[in-house]
């Protein structure tokens, strides 16, 4: 990764470099904060160590330029100083500055603060490239607006909820939980695999249209495991699998792709199917209006330990005046488009009959 | 103990700081000692011309050099000098600027004296 060093002092600038290098970082020296600011506005740093007094332009004011830039991504920036206490402290993080480093430098702590700075890039870009990856799949299905954001919500509210019970306490935690959040909107994208004449077909599917449908969770989880297979450090993406292959399984074995049931399914996907199918229900579709949530709360509680995990079903009924609450605070939210085929995982029931084509069903 | 010329410059710190990189250590040190003199004269000029803002720009900036090579007195030395400037006391500067000179004079001594033997320092 490229490291922008800040340093009109070119002894101490060599040095850095030096060190960086070493450390196996790509190096690139700026003379002031002007010459930096304008380099990374190029977009080709996101690492900067700078000094803190320097001419034409300080440290601690290429922080505030950095800062108020209006577009770009994060550029974590650690300033270099002799000075010390609270109040310079403060007037640095102020201005925006992520870290600190005394002169003079003690390699091993610069680059273990760079691998800080690291972190937490990557999980800005990591969680901003899950939920772009989303959105792109949703938009070759626009669902109602929001689905997605409501999905994660729902999700959230769920597995909090089971974090509390004894069965589950020691797999639900707070990492679980976040997980969850910011895995559960890649459940359908594997629909960017399904071909339009299915995918946007206004009215019932065929039984092979249904067939070539349900390749969604195929197609959505074999791409995630690869992904993983590549990446082994990226622990997330099993969730993400996971949810993808599964989140059409039904609890009694009678879902798809692979007629799993019970705890075969792994419990992220269990949660999704709760939350995907109540959104379902509560949002306008062709075929159907936007459901009273009494009237989806009954159909979810209608499924218990048939189409969902008992325990999920009992979180959503324990929970439900915060799921609510998440339905209307994005209510006024604005759709993808008109949405083409509805409720998921609906196989046979009350449901079914109230679906012209179903995400799960098959009513044609 | 540390002999007179090892405070001068603590090699062993500075070579961690380089990375245990003899070669490097050196070519540093060569920079430094051709940097510092000619910022030593800038500083002087400054001070001649009673400008306290160059005095404190430049003394800042050897104060950083020194700091890094580990020459720890020397930087003690100009951060008095640049302190001086920053609250404007042009007028006590001469006896700061002659122990710095003095200083200096110990830690070009020592550079010119330097021998390296596998990882250590000068010794004498």
């Amino acid at each position: 990764m490229r490291v922008l060093i800040v340093e009109d002092d070119s002894v101490t600038a060599e040095m850095l470099a030096h060190a960086l290098e070493r450390y196996g970082y790509e190096v690139e020296i700026a003379r002031n904060g002007r010459q930096a600011f304008q380099r990374i506005r190029s977009g080709q740093h996101r690492l900067v160590v700078s000094d803190w007094e320097m001419p034409e332009m300080t440290g601690v004011e290429l922080c505030r330029q950095i800062r108020g830039r209006r577009s770009g991504s994060y550029v974590y920036v650690i300033l270099l100083t002799s000075r010390r206490g609270t109040r310079n402290v403060v007037e640095g993080l102020n201005a925006g500055a992520d870290d600190f480093i005394t002169k003079p430098f003690e390699p091993q702590e610069l680059c273990c603060r760079l691998r800080v700075g690291e972190r937490i890039l990557s999980l800005e870009t990591r969680d901003l490239t899950i939920f772009a990856m989303a959105k792109l799949a949703e938009s070759r299905d626009p669902e109602t607006g929001a689905h997605l954001e409501r999905i994660r919500e729902y999700c959230r509210i769920l597995a909090e909820h089971l974090s509390r019970q004894v069965a589950f306490r020691d797999l639900v935690d707070d990492e679980y939980i976040q997980t969850l959040y910011l895995t559960s909107p890649l459940h359908d994208i594997g629909k960017v695999g399904i071909p339009d004449r299915v995918l946007l077909k206004p009215g019932p599917l065929t039984d092979d249209e249904f067939e070539v449908m349900k390749q969604h969770t195929v197609i959505g989880g074999r791409t995630l495991e690869a992904v993983r297979g590549a990446h082994s450090g990226a622990t997330f993406l099993q969730m993400a699998t996971d949810i993808a292959w599964s989140h059409h399984e039904r609890f009694d074995g009678t879902g798809y792709p692979r007629g799993r049931a019970g705890e075969q399914i792994p419990l992220s996907a269990r949660i999704v199917a709760v939350a995907d199918v109540y959104d379902a229900l509560t949002t306008k579709r062709v075929y159907k209006p936007a459901f009273e949530h009494s009237r989806a709360r009954s159909l979810i509680f209608e499924g218990k330990g048939t189409q969902f995990d008992p325990a999920v079903v009992e979180a959503f009924c324990a929970t439900d005046s915060r799921i609510v609450a998440v339905r209307q605070r994005f209510a006024d939210w604005p759709a993808c488009g008109e949405p083409a085929w509805p409720a998921p995982a609906l196989l046979g029931g009350q449901l079914a009959s109230l679906t012209a084509s179903a995400d799960g069903s098959n009513p044609a | 103990m540390k002999t007179e010329e090892q405070v001068a410059i603590d090699y062993d710190e500075l070579l961690a700081r380089c990375l245990g990189n003899i070669e490097f250590v050196d070519r540093i040190l060569t920079k430094f000692q051709r940097r510092f003199g000619e910022q030593l004269e800038e500083l002087e000029d400054a001070v001649a011309r009673d400008d306290a803002a160059r005095v404190v720009h430049v003394a800042h900036r050897l104060k950083g050099e020194s700091a890094c090579v580990a020459a720890t007195r020397l930087r003690d030395c100009v951060s008095e000098v640049e302190i001086l400037g920053r609250t404007d006391r042009l007028g006590d500067l001469p006896p700061c600027l002659e122990q710095l000179r003095e200083e200096w004079a110990a830690v070009a001594e020592s550079l010119s004296a330097r021998n390296w033997d596998g990882a250590g320092s000068s010794e004498t």
